[in-house]
């Protein structure tokens, strides 16, 4: 396996457009690195230029250490799954297997040791003889992963090679992804748009929009340290509450006062807003809806933080709530246990945890509390 | 023809079978395929066999087949034994190397009729004398030509035809260094997604398997055979205007080229009108990054301020602050269809008159 380091890379369409700017990222050996985004943010591109299927407008790719932005896709040892994958209906999961290395001209008896043991790694060795038709999608996809593994690369791509499965297979196929990794020891490129796939898959993300990359860190320090209100915003589901307010400071303590409600900040959140000069200007309050509750424990625990408001919306998941209501224009979203008496149009009182705010500058949209 | 090594592949297999060599000539004696080494003075015997009225002989210890191709005497093969089996095995084996032959100039004939039939190289009336002969029957097709991106090697051809090879209703050939080109039977592919879902799989297939750098073009549903050319061209066109407006895509459908195929058949003269009427005398060279990324989301969602705002993570407000930044340096309201448009269009006259530039640019002197 193998370490990539890509160093000011970008991308610049003959027409001007600019998919990828200035990207810098250091992959370790055997890392499963994530490239998430919206569409049309870079990340396939990018992952593309890695591949060699698109050309590196500015910048240094490295594998291992060599240089190899002018080296051909098939001398770059890496391999790829896509989301569109056919087998050939012709050739039994063997053949299909081995179809590349065959291409390639490789010794028969070394085909036969690859495929095999890619087949016992992805549980296919049973399967060797049967037609595409007769495998189950779930089948078919660890084919279409055997194709890639076969090759013995240095480094794995993917993009979204889960896209075309149903929501159950999906999060079947997650999982195997996952043990794959483990089993292989890979360093493993992912690209999704999906954020629940890019959080229980990687041990680092990248999170890219409009060609520039965000924030690159750890799942949980992503989902709990948002560096802006883009990363804020994007990871986590349901999204993360916005809402302006203007901070007051008194003394030692900062308060954000949107509409008629106030919630005073824990004093390790209020130093940095008192550092940065924020006394009475406006900033954006983040709050995710897990960490707005509306029992009695909350209220009682969060008092620094509890509100008034008006439910607007009702939606029962199983085992949450989805409360939506409206403060000061914006629209917010609390996730509740269902047990919850909050019915749509009752007039409630929620509860932030002070301690999970984050604060935004309005004008940087950068984190002021973290 | 048919190449000796898959004669020779052939007479192995049946050996490892069978136990029995196997060696096979050209009717003239000249050696093609054998699993041992058979002696040099076998021309002679070889000859007087092909030119004797026996169907098969048994002479130096060998039994002497001859094989017919279409009536014609086309090899002489030999099964080096004397016993019953061994006559029997040859016999098997000149049916083995028959069929092959066949099958291989069946197959030979399809492809150059079906290259013939892409390029409009051919009369109708003969185009479908040839089909029924070669039992190519009427179907609905569309043409999808897959460009391959610097030097075209047969892992490409390979890997597309290994996707359609047990399908005796679609077609894989080639016609330039560039190219390979798949003629589809969609009769079971109704919905342009279909379509849409099939060069998508070509790209990501090719991208796989081939790594290289691949687009595909496609053209419009054809019902019958002379149309295919057609749908070729049209497939090619798709190609060529996608260089120069959806530079980013890597499948072009000719269907939904839309107003960029208008605009590629403008000439220079009336592109430049047309932009000076746009933008006065001070036509803009370049735009801010960030402002051509709103506008383009903006198209996209139907000048549709709140989904716009949503998709791009802005707050609605601050969309409004860049259309109207927009509005003040161009002097076109892209909110209002009108203006919308104008804007669209003008874009992509100034995307088709850089891409003409460039390619003068790459012409010769002597050339321009």
């Amino acid at each position: 396996m193998a370490s990539l380091s890509l160093k000011h890379i970008g991308k610049k369409y003959p027409n001007g457009f600019e998919a990828v700017k200035d990207f810098n990222l250091e992959i370790e050996d055997k890392e499963f690195i994530i490239f998430v985004g919206p569409s049309g943010c870079g990340k396939s591109t990018t992952l593309r230029m890695v591949a060699g299927l698109e050309e590196i407008s500015s910048g240094e790719l490295s594998i291992d250490g060599k240089i190899v932005n002018d080296v051909e896709p098939k001398d770059r040892d890496i391999a790829m799954v896509f989301q569109n994958y056919a087998l050939y209906p012709h050739m039994t999961v063997f053949d299909n297997m081995a179809f590349g290395l065959k291409l390639r001209k490789v010794p028969k008896p070394e085909i036969k040791k690859k495929v095999e043991e890619a087949a016992k790694i992805l549980d296919l060795d049973k399967l060797l003889d049967r037609k595409p038709k007769a495998l189950s999608g779930g089948q078919r996809q660890r084919v279409a992963m055997g194709r890639a593994i076969v090759r013995e690369p240095k480094v794995f791509l993917m993009d979204e090679p889960l896209s075309n499965l149903d929501a159950k297979l999906r999060v079947q196929m997650r999982a195997e992804i996952a043990s794959l990794h483990q089993r292989l020891g890979a360093t493993i490129i992912y690209v999704t748009h999906d954020q629940v796939e890019a959080m229980t898959l990687g041990t680092r993300i990248v999170v890219l929009k409009d060609g520039v990359i965000q924030q690159v860190d750890s799942p949980q320090k992503l989902y709990n340290e948002p560096d802006n209100l883009f990363v804020a915003g994007f990871i986590g589901s349901p999204q993360m509450n916005f809402l302006d307010a203007t901070c007051k400071v008194e003394g030692e303590n900062v308060s954000l006062k949107f509409g008629e409600n106030t919630i005073v900040l824990p004093p390790a959140k209020g130093k940095k807003l008192i550092a940065g000069g924020y006394n009475g200007k406006t900033v954006v309050l983040g709050i995710r809806p897990e960490d707005i509750d509306d029992s009695q424990i909350a209220l009682e625990t969060h008092k620094d933080g509890v509100f008034s408001t008006k439910v607007t919306g009702y939606e029962l998941l199983g085992s949450e709530v989805l409360l939506y209501y409206t403060i000061n224009g914006s629209s917010m979203t609390a996730k509740v246990d269902s047990r919850t008496a909050a019915r749509l149009g009752d007039s409630i009182k929620l509860a932030m945890d002070i301690e999970k705010v984050h604060v935004f500058d309005k004008e940087t949209e950068l984190t002021i509390t973290h | 023809m048919l190449s000796n090594h898959k004669l020779q592949v052939t007479l192995e297999e049946i050996k490892e079978i069978s136990r029995i060599d196997l060696a096979l000539f050209s009717e003239k004696g000249k050696l093609q395929a054998a699993t041992y080494e058979p002696g040099e003075d076998m021309e002679g015997a070889i000859c007087h066999f092909a030119e004797s009225m026996a169907e098969s002989q048994m002479l130096a210890g060998c039994h002497f087949f001859k094989v017919y191709i279409e009536n014609e005497l086309e090899y002489v093969l030999l099964a080096r034994a004397v016993s019953e089996e061994a006559y029997m095995i040859g016999r098997l084996a000149v049916c083995q190397v028959r069929s092959l032959v066949c099958a291989y100039r069946e197959q030979f004939d399809r492809n150059s009729f079906i290259q013939n039939v892409v390029l409009g190289n051919m009369l109708v009336v003969d185009m479908y004398n040839k089909a029924k002969k070669l039992h190519i029957e009427a179907a609905q097709r569309v043409v999808f030509v897959i460009e391959v991106a610097g030097k075209k090697d047969s892992i490409v051809v390979e890997t597309v035809r290994s996707m359609f090879v047990d399908s005796t209703k679609d077609f894989v050939t080639e016609v330039d260094e560039q190219s390979v080109v798949l003629v589809k039977d969609v009769r079971d592919m109704e919905s342009e997604e279909d379509l849409a879902g099939m060069a998508k799989m070509l790209v990501d297939n090719l991208h796989a398997e081939a790594m290289v750098k691949v687009r595909v073009g496609y053209g419009n549903r054809v019902n019958l055979l002379p149309e295919i050319a057609r749908s070729y061209q049209e497939a090619k066109l798709a190609l060529e205007v996608g260089r120069i407006f959806y530079i980013e895509e890597d499948m072009v459908s000719y269907g939904n080229l839309g107003i960029g195929r208008l605009i590629y058949q403008l000439p220079a003269s009336l592109c430049e009108m047309f932009l000076k009427e746009v933008f006065g005398e001070k036509i803009p060279a370049s735009f801010d990054e960030e402002l051509m990324i709103t506008i383009n989301k903006f198209f996209e969602n139907n000048l549709n301020i709140s989904e716009t705002a949503r998709q791009l993570y802005v707050h609605r407000n601050t969309l409004v602050y860049r259309l109207e930044r927009i509005e003040k340096s161009l002097g076109l309201d892209v909110r209002t269809f009108e203006d919308a448009m104008l804007f669209k269009i003008a874009m992509m006259v100034i995307s088709h008159m850089d891409y003409q530039k460039g390619l003068e640019g790459e012409k010769p002197e002597g050339k321009k």
